[in-house]
């Protein structure tokens, strides 16, 4: 799924600094097992706002919709479908 | 002297005796335990540790993010008789070979979390993991538990987080924790109704005191461990848990300050606020007050050392004594000590050490005579820290010893400079330490993370503290940083600092920012 690719090549490439690729398994959650530190997940956010011209609101910032490629994706997902809400 | 009954029992039974048998004593995530529940599994744990052949005394390991099953690992560990040593969740092979093997452990508990990680480094050093989905092991039965003698008998070795040196390991008794935690409760006036937010971890002395104080009190804890990454989520939970209080480290609140929506929301059952383990900036201090004024704010000062609090300021003395880290805590007897051993004149200019005396003043570090005999003399604990006393008896740290900058033949305190630079609403965390130069004996040099996409340039930080310092204060260099590193704890790892600055990233020229991501990427080393 291209959604999840794109996710996965900008952690990979901005954030992780790394030549081979993301690593991690889609469910992987990044705080548990310490992927991205604090500054790399805001950066993280607004590459989805940016990207996917999401308005990501304070109060959706919450495991649920951020702690994995799965869960951003799912995210993302469901804030393009027509008056679509999450978190 | 007459004891109480109750200060003879073992910590762990005093300390799970107050709850209702239906009140929760942990929340987490969706689940919650109640006091029935965790005296069930902690006494079942507790035999079937001693079960598996251990003796009074034993040491077991504990890794864990927090959670019940931490909770009821490090009581049933205590309930046992046995003393319990809570490791940091991310320590490097090399500390935690040498932590197993100082503190001689054979078992030791992990969590699933760290399971993958920890089990071959755990079987290289001959120890047996005792896994998260074991619990409950099989109880023996009816072996009964140790005698204990609380004033000598060790609950914990708590290994301090090694800010300003290597891990050392502390050895804590039934008694010290005991007596810390009724003072604790006693000037917060927790009661069962008191539900605290835990974002600390447990390893560390001044979240386990948090587990200590609420258990005892009977009241609850909630337990979330999104802290770093999902601030928004813990206010949401304590909206949602109807929490009537939350402790942090500086850069706990400095986060919710700035990088959350803190200020703006309500949280109607919020009554205090703890904050130790290092000095929050006043003007921090004073964007929080502003935004909460019915909820008191309890500035406080300790040290694993002595179990977690020695002092407290009293909320309504801010106003007045704002600096200050307060005055002993009702066991505990602090003073101020010049070189000589006399105390300083309270109200003048002199400086000395602060020492502490009471019952909360742990028996030394473990295995370790010579580093014990510098800090602990004749029962007291000697703090390194540099203090002055007011008038009233308050007492203010002037300088941490080891903080002391030794610039151009002035001492200047980090402190002060790193006070100055948090003035400025753009800094987010500040650090400000000496690094060693071959005219000056040592430099000045800050490290500061900003809010992002500040406009505030190295420049300008340096035209502020000219301003508001003497110019020998201003530092020679200002490095901003992606991210700050922090220790296990939470607190602002200057020990990582300085490796920055040896590892020879500095340049010489001053006010000139490094690329950040060779920052980052010196720090990762």
């Amino acid at each position: 799924m291209q959604l999840k690719e794109n996710i996965r090549q900008y952690i990979a490439q901005n954030i992780l600094f790394s030549d081979d690729g993301f690593g991690y398994d889609d469910d992987a959650s990044f705080l548990e097992q310490a992927i991205i530190d604090s500054v790399g997940f805001m950066e993280l956010v607004a590459f989805v706002q940016k990207e996917y011209g999401i308005e990501v609101k304070p109060q959706e910032l919450v495991r649920d919709n951020f702690d994995s490629v799965n869960r951003i994706a799912r995210y993302i997902a469901s804030k393009q479908s027509p008056g679509g809400t999450a978190g | 002297m007459t004891v109480s009954p109750r200060l003879q029992m073992n910590l762990a039974e005093t300390i799970l005796s107050a709850g209702d048998d239906a009140a929760i004593a942990v929340f987490y995530r969706d689940s919650a335990l109640t006091y029935r529940e965790l005296r069930q599994r902690v006494a079942r744990l507790a035999g079937a540790l001693l079960a598996r052949g251990h003796r009074k005394g034993d040491r077991i390991g504990l890794c864990s993010e927090n959670s019940p099953f931490f909770v009821v690992a490090y009581l049933a560990t205590i309930r046992a008789g046995l003393v319990t040593v809570p490791f940091q969740t991310d320590l490097s092979r090399d500390a935690f070979e040498k932590i197993v093997s100082d503190a001689g452990i054979k078992e030791m508990f992990v969590s699933k979390r760290f399971d993958s990680q920890l089990r071959p480094w755990v079987e290289n050093a001959g120890v047996t993991l005792l896994a998260e989905s074991l619990e409950p092991l099989p109880d023996s039965g009816a072996l009964p538990m140790p005698e204990i003698n609380p004033a000598q008998d060790l609950a914990a070795l708590m290994f301090t987080s090694g800010s300003t040196g290597a891990p050392k390991g502390v050895m804590v008794s039934h008694r010290n924790i005991a007596c810390n935690t009724r003072d604790i409760i006693s000037y917060m006036g927790l009661t069962a109704k008191d539900r605290v937010m835990v974002v600390l971890p447990f390893h560390y002395c001044f979240g386990i005191s948090l587990l200590h104080t609420h258990l005892m009190a009977g009241a609850s804890v909630v337990l979330n461990n999104g802290f770093k990454l999902f601030p928004e989520e813990v206010l949401q939970e304590m909206q949602q848990r109807e929490c009537t209080g939350i402790a942090g480290v500086p850069s706990t609140y400095q986060l919710l300050l700035r990088k959350s929506r803190f200020r703006d929301l309500k949280f109607p059952a919020l009554r205090w606020f703890q904050q130790a383990g290092g000095k929050l900036p006043n003007p921090h201090i004073a964007e929080i007050l502003a935004a909460f004024p019915q909820v008191e704010y309890f500035l406080m000062y300790g040290q694993t050392e002595a179990t977690a609090r020695l002092s407290y300021l009293p909320p309504a003395r801010l106003g007045d004594k704002l600096g200050s880290i307060g005055q002993g805590l009702p066991c505990t007897r602090l003073e101020v000590l010049k070189a000589n051993g006399s105390p300083v004149i309270p109200g003048s200019n002199e400086t000395g050490e602060i020492v502490a005396a009471g019952d909360n003043i742990t028996l030394g570090y473990w295995n370790d005579p010579a580093e014990t005999a510098k800090f602990f003399k004749n029962g007291k604990l000697h703090t390194g820290d540099i203090a002055r006393v007011d008038d009233d008896g308050f007492i203010y740290i002037v300088e941490r010893e080891r903080e002391l900058i030794k610039s151009g033949g002035n001492r200047v305190s980090a402190k002060e400079v790193e006070d100055v630079i948090a003035e400025l609403p753009e800094v987010v965390e500040v650090a400000v330490l000496g690094a060693p130069h071959d005219l000056l004996g040592e430099a000045i040099k800050a490290f500061l993370m900003v809010v992002p996409d500040a406009k505030i340039t190295p420049v300008a930080v340096e035209a502020h503290c000219r301003k508001r310092l003497a110019s020998f204060k201003a530092p020679e260099e200002i490095l901003f940083l992606k991210n700050m590193p922090h220790n296990g704890s939470g607190k602002i790892s200057k020990t990582k600092l300085r490796e920055l600055v040896a590892n020879g990233t500095s340049r010489e020229k001053s006010l000139s920012p490094l690329p950040i991501v060779e920052v980052e990427k010196c720090l990762a080393q």
